[in-house]
C-alpha cells in the first residue's frame, strides 16, 4: 500500500492547455476553410492558400524541432508542448495570397526563432511569434510577391489612399461596390490577407471560443470597441455614417487580431483589469498607424508594440485585484479620455485624397538615360543603311528628309519580325555653317517602348548645333535604345556625306 | 464576473451522488480510540486524567488553556491506557490520549441541558465554551469566541455550502438534525444579539433547501438564501459577499455578520438539548480510491484506517488520503491518524500521473482566486525570491483554497507555490522585526 504525497489541492479540473490548444487550431483551421473556399470559388488561387498553410506550418515545426534537437530535448514530447503549428497557421492567415513560398517559409523561421525561440520557447515569448513573421515579412518580403498571382487592392489600403475619408457619396458606394458592398465586407468574400477577410466567419469561432473558455472575451470585447467608437468618432467629425466604423471594425485584420492574436495569453497581461487597459492600448495604436503612419495596417505592428508594453502594464496594476481595480479603472478611462480628444482632432484634419486614387496616375517617365558615345566615323553604323529621300528649302536651312534602317531591318532576314519598318528623319541643317540644326522622326519603326525613348526632345538636344564636317565627333546613345541611336546616328552621317559631296 | 475583475469563484464536479444518499454506516467496533491533544494549531492541552483512569463517552478528558478555553471529551467508555505522539492530519506529530474501548458506550453527560430561551447571553456563551463547541467546517476554531466580541452584529450566517468536493456531511446531517439546527441557530442568535439569521444552502440542492424551510416553518426571523454551487462559495468572505454584497477587511463582524458553520450550530443545539459535548462526528469518506464511499458515524479519535476499512477498503495500491476535502485537505503518507471534534470529511483517490507543462500565463488562476490575488505572478516572483513584490501582491492573503491549482491548465502546483511565498514573505517579516 502507498499513500503518495502531494501538496494540495489533489483535485484538478480536467481542462488541460493540449486540448485548449487543439480547440484554438480547430477554431484556425476553420478560418482557414472558410479561405479556402473562397480562393476556390471565386479565384484561381485556392491551391496557393493550402500551399502557403502547409509551408508556414512545416517550416514553423522544423525550427522547433531542429532546436529541440539541438538542445537535447526528446523532439516529439517538445513539440507536443510548444504547440508551434498554432503560430505556423495564424502567420499563414495573416499573408496576403501573393506571397511567395520561400519568403513564407523565411518569415516562419524567423517567426518561430526570433519570436519564441530565443526567448525560452512556450509561455516564455514576448512578442506574438506569429506578429514577428508578419512583421519580417512586411519589412524584408513586401515586394518580394508570385508573379503569377494577380493582386488587388484591399480594402483597407483602398482607404489609405483615399485619405481615410469619403464624403462623396458616388465614390462611397463606387468604393463599397467595389468590394461587394458593407455585406460582403462582413462575410469576406473580397482580397486581403488570406484569414483576415470573413469578419462573419471570424466572429463566430471568436464567440465559440470565448465560450469554450479557450480565449478571454475581455481583450476582443474592449479591442474591437475602441476601434468602434474612436472610428466613429473620427467618422462623425466628417459627417461619415455608420458604415465608416464598420468598414475600420471589418477589414484591415481588426477581427483576426482581436480574437487570435491579442487574445495569446502568453504575450498579454495575467490580470482581467490589466487586460482591458492592453485592449484600449491596442486600439488606439492601431487606429494611430491607420491615420498617421504610413502603413495601411495597423494591426500588426500595434500588437507587436502592446507585447512590448504588457510587461509595464502588467507591472503597473500587480496587486491584490480588488484594491488595483481602482486603478485599472482610472487607467482605462483616462486612456479613452485622451484617445477621444486624440480621435476628434485627427477626425477634424483627415482631408480627402479621391482624386488620386479615382485616376490611377500614368506611369511616370523615367529620366533619358545615355549610353556609349559613338563617333560618326564608327563602322558599327555601316549596317544601318538609308538614303535622302527628298530635301525642301526652309528659310536658310535646308531640311533633308532620311529614310534608314533600324533595329528591325538592320539583318535583312526579316528575323525580327514583320512589324518593322524604316526610320525616316527630317534633319533640318544650316549650310552656310555646316552644322545641325534639329532633328525629329518622320516615322519610327522600331521597338515602342524600346527604340521609341530616342524619341525625345532631350535626345534631340545631343545633335543640335553638331559640327557636320568632322566625322571625329563622338555622339551620344540612350541607354537600352542601341540599335536606334545609331540608326538615328546613321541618319546624320548620311546627310553628312550628302554635304561633303 | 465583470470588466476589471475576474468571477474569483468557479463552478467544480462535486461528486457528491458518491455519499449523498446513501446509509449513513456506524463505526462501534474500534479497540481503541486516540483523543488528539491539539485544538487549531495548539498544542497547549492539559490533561485532565491519569493513566488507568475509567472515563465515560462525555467524560471530560483535557483542556486547552491559552487565548482560548477548549474542553476535549473521551468518545467511548473504557480505561485512559496513556499517551501516544504520532502524526495527526495537520502534518505535525501530535500527542494523543488513548483511551480502551470496553464497548459499553456507557454515557455521562459533562453538563446541564441549558433552555436558551431563559438563559442570557452571557450564560450562553460560557455554555458554549465549556461545551468544547468547535467550527466544524474544518478549522475548529472556538465558537464562543466570536460571540464574546460580537457587537452591532444584525444576522447570523448559517454556512451550510459545503463547497469541497465529494463532501457531504453537512448535506446529510442538516437532513438529519432539524431541530438541533434550529436551536442552536436561535441560541446563536440570541448570544450574538442578532435580529435575524439566514442559512446558505446551495441553490443546486432543492430537496434540502425544501426539508430546511420546513424546519423553520414559524421562525420568521430564519430564512434560507440558496447560493450558487460554485467554489469556495462556502469562504466566509465569499459566502458573505454573495449574501451581502459586501466586502470587508479582516472579520465578518465589521459588516454586521458572524458566520458559523451549520454543523456547529447543530453541535451547540444537541448540547443545549442533551448536555452532551461533541463526541462523535459524521464523515464522508469517498473519492475514486475507496471502494464503497460512505458517510460514517464514528466517535472522535478512532484512527483513518480503521474508517477506510469499514469502507470497503482501498480501491487501489497507490492512493493520494486527503484529511478533508481534495481542494484544502491535507495529503497524508500513513492512514494512522485520527478523527478531531471538527473531521468532516477524508477523501481518497486514486494516484494519476500529472502532465504538467509551461505556464502558459492564461491568468485562469488570477480570474478566479477568491482573494482577488495573482497567483501567476506570485509565482514568477516566488522564483526570483522578490519579497518586496510578494508583499505588494498580498501573498499572506491567500487561504489555500487550491482553486489556482485546480484550475491551471498547465497543471502547475500554483498553490504550492504561493505556500513558499507565504513562508518566504513571514520568515523575512519576522527577520525585520528582530533587527
Amino acid at each position: 500500500m502507498k499513500f503518495t504525497y502531494r501538496p494540495s489541492p489533489n483535485y484538478r479540473q480536467p481542462r488541460k492547455t493540449r486540448g485548449i490548444m487543439m480547440e484554438l487550431t480547430i477554431g484556425l483551421l476553420a478560418v482557414a476553410a472558410f479561405s479556402c473556399f473562397y480562393y476556390f470559388t471565386k479565384t484561381d488561387y485556392g491551391l496557393r492558400v493550402i500551399e502557403l498553410l502547409f509551408v508556414s506550418v512545416l517550416f514553423c515545426v522544423l525550427t522547433e524541432a531542429v532546436w529541440a534537437y539541438f538542445t537535447k530535448e526528446k523532439v516529439l514530447e517538445y513539440l507536443k508542448h510548444s504547440f508551434p503549428w498554432v503560430t505556423g497557421i495564424i502567420l499563414a492567415l495573416i499573408l496576403p495570397i501573393n506571397a511567395t513560398l520561400y519568403a513564407t517559409a523565411i518569415s516562419a523561421v524567423l517567426a518561430i526563432f526570433f519570436g519564441k525561440l530565443v526567448f525560452g520557447g512556450f509561455g516564455q515569448n514576448v512578442f506574438n511569434p506569429a506578429g514577428v513573421g508578419r512583421a519580417f515579412f512586411m519589412t524584408s518580403f513586401a515586394t518580394s510577391v508570385a508573379a503569377d498571382v494577380v493582386s488587388s487592392p484591399t480594402p483597407i489600403t483602398t482607404m489609405s489612399t483615399l485619405g481615410w475619408v469619403i464624403k462623396d457619396s458616388s465614390l462611397l458606394s463606387s468604393t463599397l461596390s467595389q468590394f461587394g458592398g458593407l455585406t460582403n465586407l462582413f462575410v469576406g468574400f473580397y482580397p486581403g490577407s488570406i484569414g483576415e477577410t470573413s469578419a462573419l466567419v471570424i466572429l463566430i469561432v471568436g464567440a465559440v471560443l470565448i465560450w469554450r473558455k479557450v480565449i478571454d472575451w475581455r481583450i476582443p470585447v474592449v479591442y474591437v470597441g475602441c476601434i468602434f467608437i474612436f472610428t466613429a468618432l473620427v467618422g462623425a467629425m466628417q459627417g461619415m455614417g455608420l458604415w465608416y466604423p464598420l468598414y475600420h471594425v471589418f477589414t484591415g485584420g481588426v477581427l483576426f487580431g482581436a480574437v487570435f492574436m491579442l487574445t495569446d495569453p502568453v504575450t498579454n497581461p495575467t490580470a482581467p483589469g490589466a487586460r482591458v487597459v492592453f485592449g484600449i492600448g491596442a486600439a488606439i495604436i492601431t487606429l494611430l498607424i491607420r491615420f498617421l503612419g504610413n502603413l495601411p495596417e495597423g494591426v500588426v505592428f500595434s500588437i507587436l508594440i502592446m507585447n512590448m508594453i504588457n510587461p509595464m502594464i502588467e507591472a503597473w496594476m500587480d496587486g491584490k485585484q480588488i484594491h488595483t481595480i481602482k486603478k485599472s479603472m482610472v487607467t482605462s478611462s483616462i486612456l479613452v479620455v485622451l484617445a477621444l480628444a486624440l480621435f476628434t482632432g485627427v477626425g477634424l484634419s483627415l482631408k480627402p485624397k479621391a482624386a488620386e486614387a479615382e485616376v490611377p496616375e500614368e506611369p511616370e517617365e523615367p529620366a533619358l538615360v545615355f549610353g556609349q558615345p559613338i563617333a560618326l566615323n564608327s563602322t558599327s553604323l555601316d549596317p544601318y543603311k538609308g538614303e535622302i529621300t527628298g530635301t525642301s528649302e526652309s528659310g536658310s536651312y535646308v531640311v533633308y528628309t532620311v529614310k534608314v534602317k533600324g533595329y528591325g531591318l538592320v539583318d535583312d532576314d526579316g528575323s525580327h519580325g514583320l512589324s518593322y519598318d524604316y526610320n525616316i528623319f527630317d534633319i533640318t541643317v544650316d549650310p552656310a555653317a555646316k552644322t545641325l540644326v534639329s532633328i525629329a522622326y518622320q516615322q519610327f519603326g522600331d521597338t515602342k517602348n524600346i527604340g521609341s525613348k530616342t524619341e525625345n526632345e532631350d535626345y534631340y538636344k545631343v545633335f543640335e548645333g553638331l559640327d557636320l564636317t568632322n566625322y571625329d565627333n563622338m555622339v551620344d546613345t540612350v541607354s537600352g535604345a542601341t540599335c536606334t541611336s545609331k540608326s538615328m546616328i546613321s541618319a546624320v552621317r548620311i546627310v553628312m556625306d550628302a554635304l561633303g559631296e | 464576473m465583470s470588466l476589471l475583475l475576474g468571477p474569483m469563484k468557479q463552478h467544480l464536479d462535486g461528486h457528491k451522488g458518491l455519499t449523498d444518499h446513501n446509509e449513513i454506516l456506524a463505526l462501534k467496533d474500534a479497540k481503541r480510540v486516540y483523543i488528539p491533544l491539539i485544538n487549531g494549531q495548539s498544542t497547549n492541552v492539559e490533561v485532565l486524567v491519569k493513566e488507568g483512569d475509567r472515563v465515560y463517552v462525555g467524560t471530560k478528558v483535557a483542556q486547552r488553556n491559552d487565548s482560548s478555553i477548549v474542553p476535549l471529551f473521551s468518545s467511548v467508555s473504557g480505561k485512559v491506557v496513556g499517551q501516544e505522539t504520532f502524526l495527526h492530519a495537520i502534518l505535525k506529530p501530535v500527542a494523543h490520549l488513548v483511551i480502551e474501548n470496553d464497548f459499553k458506550y456507557e454515557t455521562k453527560a459533562p453538563f446541564k441541558p441549558l433552555d436558551y430561551t431563559k438563559a442570557s447571553e452571557a450564560e450562553l456563551i460560557d455554555f458554549t465554551m465549556n461545551a468544547g463547541i468547535v467550527g466544524c467546517g474544518g478549522a475548529g476554531f472556538p465558537t464562543y469566541v466570536k460571540y464574546k466580541f460580537a457587537k452591532d452584529v444584525h444576522t447570523i450566517l448559517i454556512n451550510g455550502v459545503e463547497c469541497e468536493p465529494y463532501i457531504t456531511a453537512d448535506y446529510r446531517i442538516m437532513n438529519e438534525k432539524g431541530k438541533e439546527m434550529v436551536i442552536g441557530i436561535k441560541a446563536m442568535m440570541k448570544m450574538a444579539k442578532a435580529p435575524k439569521a439566514i442559512i446558505a444552502i446551495k441553490a443546486s440542492h432543492p430537496e434540502l433547501i425544501a426539508t430546511v424551510k420546513k424546519e423553520i416553518e414559524g421562525h420568521s426571523d430564519i430564512s434560507v438564501f440558496p447560493v450558487p454551487d460554485v467554489y469556495p462559495m462556502g469562504w466566509e468572505r465569499t459566502v458573505v459577499f454573495q449574501v451581502f454584497k459586501k466586502r470587508y477587511d479582516k472579520l465578518p463582524g465589521e459588516v454586521g455578520v458572524v458566520v458559523n458553520n451549520v454543523t456547529t450550530a447543530i453541535a451547540l443545539g444537541t448540547a443545549l438539548e442533551t448536555g452532551m459535548p461533541i463526541t462523535e462526528k459524521i464523515v464522508t469518506v469517498s473519492g475514486d480510491g475507496v471502494k464503497e464511499p460512505h458517510n460514517v458515524m464514528v466517535p472522535v479519535g478512532v484512527r483513518v484506517s480503521e474508517l477506510v476499512a469499514k469502507c470497503g477498503g482501498y480501491a487501489s495500491e497507490d492512493v493520494l488520503l486527503c484529511a478533508g476535502g481534495p481542494m484544502m485537505g491535507k495529503t497524508l503518507t500513513n492512514d494512522q491518524f485520527v478523527i478531531t471534534p471538527y473531521s468532516n470529511a477524508i477523501t481518497v483517490l486514486i494516484t494519476r500521473p500529472i502532465d504538467k507543462v509551461a505556464c502558459l500565463r492564461c491568468g485562469r488562476c488570477s480570474d478566479n482566486c477568491p482573494s482577488s490575488l495573482q497567483p501567476v505572478r506570485i509565482n514568477q516572483f516566488e522564483e526570483t525570491k522578490n519579497y518586496e513584490m510578494l508583499k505588494r501582491l498580498a501573498v499572506n492573503d491567500c487561504i489555500e483554497c487550491g482553486m489556482c491549482s485546480y484550475i491551471c491548465p498547465s497543471k502547475i502546483d500554483v498553490t504550492e507555490g504561493i505556500r513558499r511565498a507565504k513562508r518566504l514573505v513571514q520568515t523575512r517579516a519576522a527577520a525585520e522585526v528582530k533587527k
